[in-house]
């Protein structure tokens, strides 16, 4: 299980960066999309957590999602039309689902585990999550009826706080993998 | 479904709402495209003049995600004629809307011209699009002939200033004195009362920086001035002006456009005001300003003012 969940730590990390070469991204997220769905098909295979598989589904509607936004150059903080705004809410549900299903999965294994500890402050982790991208991603559908000059600063603000809460899911990812080396020895 | 904590109530609501939000949104996004580009209206004057060919800036207006391109236009009053050349220019974006510019360079100069009669009067054009779509536009007036001005000419252009707040300056140096008879222009219907100006003749500051730039010049002293400075006359309506105005040394020629009519506020004017003037002697002149030109401003609030205004949204 350390190597799966290595492996969606990683998987994170690919999503939460873009290194571009010109117009040309050389990490696009699709890569680190697959690196999570890789990490949590093992996880499903050794835990038959149905969660994992859930999660699976939403990660793999979430990089559809990704390529479309690439062919359509869709970005909600430059153009205004409802292809812009349909993919962008329809990805931040998805992103809302997958995580959360990736969260509860995570907590059930750890039931099997004496990590008490571990497990409720996953599930803080998990609480704050949905709390925080549900209201995010609400303001953002408030978006084509804000004045433009406001608009401009809370998408930079809302994109700051979900990356927080993102980097945030990576590092609890890699708390629950340490905690497994360290079952493991 | 097994026993859910809290939590995924409040997910599963918290979707719910933000799939309701979107729908609302979306929808009132939809309503605020436009099925097919809007053309502003143009009352422009031209002026062709030997050799030079004409190039005139139209302005429309297309969805922000629109990008198509003009590829042809075609003026139906010009018959036969399809060698103009389209030249698709810098976009204005804005939040649902996008205002694009494109120039047509027409290969006209006075000799192909003299076949099209005296005075070339444009109003509607089909334009053709990149994606193969064509649409018959009423682009508004477009006023060309021919520069025939052969008459001696007693103003000199000593500065010309045109700002992005539609206000125009001009001041000249009259070689002798000479009486304004009439301002006139071919655009008066169009832009009645719609254009201030203000003529001050003989300002004694523009006589001194005269004098700074070309010397002292005793004959100048002896001119009677008028007394009057540029801050005390006031902007009138051009055709209210009471004329004539004799001008000895100098003249000073400020112009702003006062547009409220909400309808004519996104319209485009290049205005060729003519100052008609005669010397003491009789002998007849014209002066054009060329810098009389009125672009509106756009805000995205009042893009929507304009589709509402149109009857388009």
């Amino acid at each position: 299980m350390y190597k799966d969940l290595n492996k969606i730590f990683w998987g994170i990390i690919l999503t939460l960066i873009d290194i571009n070469i010109g117009w040309f991204d050389i990490l696009p997220d699709f890569i680190g999309y697959l690196l999570i769905i890789d990490g949590l098909a093992s996880l499903y295979n050794k835990t038959k957590q149905m969660e994992f598989n859930i999660s699976i589904v939403f990660f793999v509607l979430m990089m559809s999602l990704s390529i479309l936004f690439r062919i359509y150059n869709a970005n909600i903080m430059q153009d205004f039309t409802a292809r812009s705004m349909i993919l962008t809410t329809l990805s931040q549900i998805f992103q809302i689902l997958s995580v959360f299903y990736m969260y509860t999965g995570i907590i059930n294994i750890l039931n099997n585990f004496d990590s008490e500890e571990l497990k409720e402050y996953i599930k803080l982790s998990r609480r704050n999550y949905v709390y925080v991208f549900l209201i995010t991603t609400f303001i953002m559908t408030l978006s084509p009826i804000m004045s433009i000059n406001n608009l401009q600063y809370l998408l930079f603000f809302i994109g700051i706080v979900d990356l927080v809460v993102l980097i945030k899911w990576a590092y609890n990812i890699r708390l629950v993998r340490n905690h497994y080396s360290r079952e493991l020895n | 479904m097994k026993k859910h904590s809290r939590i995924y109530y409040v997910l599963y609501i918290g979707i719910l709402i933000i799939v309701v939000s979107s729908i609302i949104n979306i929808t009132y996004l939809s309503n605020l495209r436009l099925d097919e580009p809007v053309f502003f209206k143009h009352y422009y004057e031209m002026l062709l003049s030997k050799n030079n060919n004409g190039i005139i800036d139209f302005y429309y207006l297309t969805n922000a995600d629109d990008n198509k391109r003009i590829v042809e236009i075609y003026f139906p009053y010009i018959n036969g004629n399809k060698d103009f050349i389209v030249r698709n220019s810098i976009d204005m974006n804005y939040k649902y809307y996008n205002v694009k510019k494109f120039e047509v360079i027409m290969p006209l100069n006075l000799d192909t011209y003299s076949q099209l009669g005296e005075e070339l009067n444009l109003r509607d054009a089909v334009v053709y699009f990149s994606n193969g779509n064509s649409i018959k536009a009423d682009l508004g007036k477009i006023i060309i002939k021919k520069d025939d001005n052969n008459k001696k000419n007693y103003l000199d252009n000593v500065m010309t200033s045109a700002s992005s707040n539609n206000t125009s300056k001009c001041i000249f140096k009259v070689k002798e004195p000479i009486i304004i008879n009439s301002i006139t222009t071919n655009l008066l219907d169009e832009t009645k009362g719609q254009i201030k100006m203000k003529i001050v003749a003989d300002d004694s500051n523009d006589i001194e920086l005269i004098e700074d730039l070309h010397g002292n010049n005793p004959e100048k002293h002896e001119l009677e001035l008028n007394k009057k400075n540029k801050e005390e006359v006031e902007s009138i309506v051009f055709e209210d002006i009471k004329l004539p105005i004799p001008v000895k040394s100098m003249l000073n020629v400020y112009t702003e456009f006062n547009i409220n009519e909400k309808d004519k506020q996104f319209n485009f004017y290049r205005v060729l005001l003519t100052i008609n003037y005669e010397t003491m002697n009789g002998e007849k002149g014209i002066k054009r300003l060329l810098n009389v030109n009125y672009n509106p401003f756009f805000t995205d609030e009042n893009i929507r003012n304009f589709l509402k205004v149109r009857g388009i949204k």
